[in-house]
């Protein structure tokens, strides 16, 4: 078994620190220039913070068609984004930079991170056995894999950046962030709730649903609210 | 001093009015210290048992191994279908393997994290808001079951029937439904063996992680406490209470996000509250597993509800997020 992940322990304290919010200014500052020369170190970083949201509790679902479906989308806007114009989260205007000294860093070193998480759980779809069955599924896994490189080519690129799904009115939330919440959520839930999750944990086919048939079922299941209108995703992912 | 016959009649109605009270709380005390039962079976006993959990049209077999040596608990659970993922969890780690991946996440925490200690378990107002009513004994797995039925009083929650050992309260079989009956998710046992021990051999992984990628991670310490912080949800479904509320840092988010979680005893509802910097996301809904998720973007935050409870709850929710200050954030409709 290789555990070369981290050069040495004080350096993965350092992380482990800064990954729970608790490294000081100044040494957040010092290591946010070396996460900027490093390559190495920005996937360090981010398998370390993915890390840290993906077994923040013992309770994790798997990953779903529609889910993979959303990170391969995410991915490629991605990568348009990367390719065409300018990342969004980039050094601040030297007018700003005192002030957002750490904040800009904490920025880059999370877009990092997801692209790392996005780029696992893209592998995790196509590797999961029982996903590469039916034509549309072969499909999407091919997509996924290619997403996958690129994803994984641009975790180690300086200036990668995950775009928000912004402009897109009603839109749902973004994958990663829903699974966070789900898994942060998950350590509340009582006995009963807890068992149900539980139960769901190693399930390798059960995330999300797209918006329409969540509606669907929420109406199905309101009583008296069925005339709420839930706003969907018009991209009808 | 003399009573008439309307006094006595008075009188005993009102006594029998007491007694049926009476019989009927102690019916429901019995029913919830049935639940209580199962969740400290399901926590303290030793067993080992394989179930098949479905959730819509979906169904996994999965194997569960739960070890508690005073109070030391180890739990494994294996993916039998497909994935063959292992999730083998103690009081202080996780450890996930992933053969699929070709590797190990390792997540070590503080022994002392006594997050789950600070949500009440069945409270007594609990029937409030849910009935709850033991059933017939039944026969499940060859063994005498008792049904317990947990009905929600409103449209805001969801229901369980439970099917307990009648002699060890361990769940035999569970259903998630929703008001008007649809089942969401059940979890069945197909067999089921409560041991007296468990050998180190049930708890170790089957599979064979020589050169996978091993990932650690260290939990220190998170920030937690009790007060709401200046946030504050003001249209909350009866019985809903603020359990706790931590900020923690989230892959993917620039600033630590704002966890809120609320409670009627059963049900939980998480609140995620989180600036954002880019351009309003709009809201929504969506469906996760059997738990529902809402959205919605106001005045540079983006606020997400959690929970296994019907869509309207979590959307009353969102929409009714206020700041100590007073204004309503969000406009969810």
């Amino acid at each position: 078994m290789t555990e070369s992940m981290l050069p040495n322990e004080a350096l993965q304290s350092q992380l482990s620190a800064f990954v729970d919010g608790e490294l000081p200014s100044l040494e957040t500052e010092l290591l946010a220039r070396r996460l900027a020369r490093e390559p190495e170190l920005q996937r360090a970083m981010g398998r370390y913070l993915l890390l840290g949201e993906a077994l923040r509790a013992p309770i994790r679902g798997g990953v779903s068609r529609s889910f993979s479906a959303k990170i391969a989308a995410a991915i490629e806007q991605a990568d348009t984004q990367a390719n065409g114009k300018e990342p969004q989260l980039v050094e601040p205007t030297a007018r700003k930079r005192s002030m957002l000294q750490a904040a800009p860093w904490l920025k880059s070193a999370a877009g990092i991170a997801v692209a790392a998480s996005v780029a696992l759980v893209a592998v995790l779809v196509v590797r999961a056995p029982q996903q590469a069955t039916g034509t549309a599924l072969a499909q999407q896994a091919a997509k996924s894999s290619a997403a996958a490189q690129l994803a994984a080519n641009a975790a180690t690129g300086e200036s990668y950046v995950v775009p928000a799904v912004a402009n897109v009115p009603s839109a749902p939330i973004p994958a990663a962030r829903l699974t966070n919440y789900v898994v942060a959520h998950s350590e509340f839930t009582s006995p009963l709730g807890q068992r149900n999750m539980l139960m769901g944990l190693l399930s390798g086919d059960q995330t999300t649903t797209d918006t329409k048939s969540a509606e669907a079922k929420s109406a199905a299941d309101a009583d008296t609210h069925a005339a709420d209108k839930v706003a969907h995703n018009p991209a009808g992912q | 001093m003399t009573l008439t016959l309307r006094d006595v009649t008075k009188v005993c109605v009102f006594a029998c009015c007491l007694l049926a009270s009476t019989l009927s709380q102690a019916v429901e005390s019995d029913a919830r210290e049935w639940l209580e039962r199962m969740s400290k079976a399901l926590a303290e006993r030793n067993y080992d048992g394989r179930f098949i959990h479905s959730s819509d049209d979906q169904s996994e077999t999965l194997r569960i191994v739960h070890r508690n040596v005073r109070g030391k608990i180890t739990e494994r659970l294996v993916s039998l279908d497909g994935s063959g993922r292992e999730y083998i969890r103690t009081n202080t780690e996780v450890t996930c393997y992933m053969p699929d991946t070709r590797s190990v996440l390792v997540e070590s925490r503080p022994d002392s994290d006594a997050l789950l200690s600070l949500i009440p378990a069945y409270r007594s107002g609990l029937e409030a808001y849910y009935d709850i009513s033991a059933g017939p004994v039944v026969t499940i797995l060859g063994r005498h079951a008792q049904l317990l039925t947990v009905q929600p009083r409103d449209e805001f929650r969801y229901g369980y029937r439970l099917w307990l050992d009648a002699e060890t309260a361990m769940p035999l079989k569970s259903q998630l439904f929703s008001r008007n009956g649809r089942v969401i998710a059940q979890v069945a046992f197909a067999e089921l063996a409560l041991r007296d021990k468990i050998p180190d051999s049930d708890l170790l992984p089957t599979v064979d992680a020589t050169g996978y990628e091993w990932i650690r991670h260290e939990i220190r310490r998170r920030t937690v406490s009790q007060e709401s912080v200046g946030w504050r949800v003001t249209n909350l479904p009866l019985g809903f209470r603020l359990q706790v509320t931590r900020l923690q840092p989230m892959v993917g988010s620039s600033v630590p996000v704002r966890h809120l979680v609320y409670s009627d005893g059963l049900a939980t509802v998480s609140v995620f509250i989180e600036q954002v910097v880019s351009a309003a996301q709009g809201s929504g809904l969506q469906k996760v597993g059997s738990a529902f998720a809402f959205h919605a973007d106001a005045q540079g935050y983006q606020v997400t509800a959690v929970g296994e409870v019907p869509a309207v709850t979590v959307k009353n929710m969102v929409g009714s997020l206020t700041r100590d200050a007073g204004q309503s954030l969000s406009s969810a409709k």
